[in-house]
């Protein structure tokens, strides 16, 4: 609490005399560009978020912490899952913990009212919801094991349009995903294991790129 | 933990106040036995040993505790009032006020918890966050609100141990504390005090030109309820850590 903030509490019980600051206007020509130019393909972070349009070169994936099912046999990935220094926020462990519920009951909730819509109009209105928690989430605790999981997820939405497909099982399957692991103690097994879920709830069409034998024959 | 709790009692003022206060404070002088007499005439008598000032004015009365246990029962209130009640010959309350300062521990640092409330106390929005500076820093949850013929002020905030004493806490200046074993009681507060904490400041009250002084008691009653379901309510919420599947 600041110390302007302080200086309301006095002894005397009195306290409604409290009265709001005379704001005026400044008279500026205030143009808000931020809330028009929000890219929902390309949303604010400072740090790599998977691109499943390509197959990732070794390096980058241990850049990105990128994980899908095809790297999941790689140890190093594993290893990614740990937060790297970039990534590191000062937040404690309890308060990472308490923000991951927060933002993982959001996401359960949103999903049990998209699976409500599934392939209806409708369901645009909740994805778009769904896809706002998710960037508030990768935003607020970056640090997190557990945002691999959100930043899996998000680009089935955002840039693959899945929203419109998935059924209502589907979208019940991916939610208990999240419920799931949401409550488990993070270590990088359990994202592991949240994402293998999360991409098998979705199907194969969520994972962004098609393995035909010819290309999985030369990667 | 409790930092501090005020209970004060409005009534009309009248010039019979003035040749019934002695008597009442030398009523009270067994429970409060350190006293003072303002300028405006209010009478103020101190218990040492409870933390636990009375204030008798011409157109109020305050109990109120601060320090180490700053938890005034509702049997002493309900005491001081009957007393003060048939002492001074008040007929009615115009209101009826009781306000605690608690401060809640928690398991994290303070830029974490700031981080915390501010996630879960404001509107969460991409386009507020774009126009907002990146990082909060510190913040404060001020409301006022009623439920029935019940009001409220009601302030949640980040607190860091530094800010409790002087700023929440006086104990160096407080009339509550005993100014010979002044360093030894600050000393040993400022011990228990917690590191990083939710504060809770919430103030609840009944104003009405016509309390009937009957109702002074289930006011203290029902208010004590009423702060503690705010807070124990408000710190189940933000220190939630579970996903209701």
């Amino acid at each position: 609490m600041s110390s302007s903030a302080t200086e309301t509490f006095s002894t005397d019980l009195n306290v409604d005399s409290y009265e709001p600051r005379n704001w005026k206007w400044i008279g500026v020509d205030y143009h808000v560009t931020g809330a028009t130019e929000i890219e929902r393909e390309e949303p604010r972070r400072a740090y790599a978020r998977p691109n499943l349009s390509k197959a990732p070169e070794e390096s980058e994936v241990k850049q990105s912490g990128l994980t899908s099912a095809r790297e999941a046999t790689e140890p190093v990935v594993a290893e990614e899952l740990k937060p790297n220094p970039v990534r590191s926020s000062t937040l404690s462990p309890h308060a990472a913990k308490i923000l991951r519920h927060h933002y993982v009951q959001k996401i359960v909730d949103v999903l049990a009212l998209l699976a409500a819509k599934a392939r209806t109009p409708g369901a645009s209105r909740y994805a778009c919801d769904l896809i706002e928690v998710l960037d508030l989430y990768i935003e607020a605790a970056g640090g997190d094991p557990f945002v691999e999981v959100a930043l899996t997820f998000y680009p089935w939405l955002t840039s693959q349009n899945h929203w419109a497909t998935w059924s209502a099982d589907e979208f019940m399957a991916i939610r208990k995903v999240f419920a799931d692991f949401g409550n488990r103690t993070v270590n990088p097994n359990m994202v592991e294991k949240a994402i293998l879920q999360l991409e098998d709830a979705a199907g194969e069409s969520a994972l962004g790129f098609e393995i035909s034998p010819k290309e999985d024959a030369t990667y | 933990m409790l930092l501090r709790s005020i209970f004060q009692a409005r009534f009309k003022p009248e010039l019979g106040y003035f040749s019934k206060v002695i008597p009442l404070a030398e009523s009270f002088e067994a429970d409060y036995p350190e006293w003072a007499k303002t300028e405006n005439d209010d009478v103020q008598m101190v218990n040492y040993d409870r933390f636990e000032q009375l204030i008798l004015s011409h157109r109020s009365l305050s109990l109120s505790r601060e320090g180490i246990d700053a938890a005034p029962t509702e049997t002493s209130i309900s005491e001081v009032l009957e007393r003060a009640i048939s002492g001074l010959g008040i007929p009615r309350f115009t209101r009826l006020g009781f306000r605690q300062l608690i401060a809640t521990p928690v398991e994290m640092n303070f830029e974490s918890l700031t981080k915390v409330m501010r996630t879960k106390l404001y509107v969460e929005s991409p386009v507020l966050n774009a126009a907002m500076p990146k990082t909060t820093s510190d913040l404060l949850y001020r409301i006022d609100a009623y439920e029935g013929n019940e009001k409220f002020h009601i302030t949640i905030a980040p607190i860091a141990k530094n800010e409790i004493p002087g700023k929440l806490v006086n104990v160096r200046k407080s009339v509550h504390v005993d100014p010979k074993r002044r360093r030894e009681i600050i000393e040993e507060a400022e011990k228990g005090y917690p590191e990083v904490a939710i504060l809770f400041d919430i103030d609840v009250y009944w104003e009405n030109e016509e309390i009937r002084i009957e109702r002074a008691t289930e006011f203290v009653s029902t208010s004590v309820k009423s702060i503690r379901r705010i807070s124990t309510g408000v710190i189940d919420y933000l220190l939630k850590t579970s996903v209701k599947p």
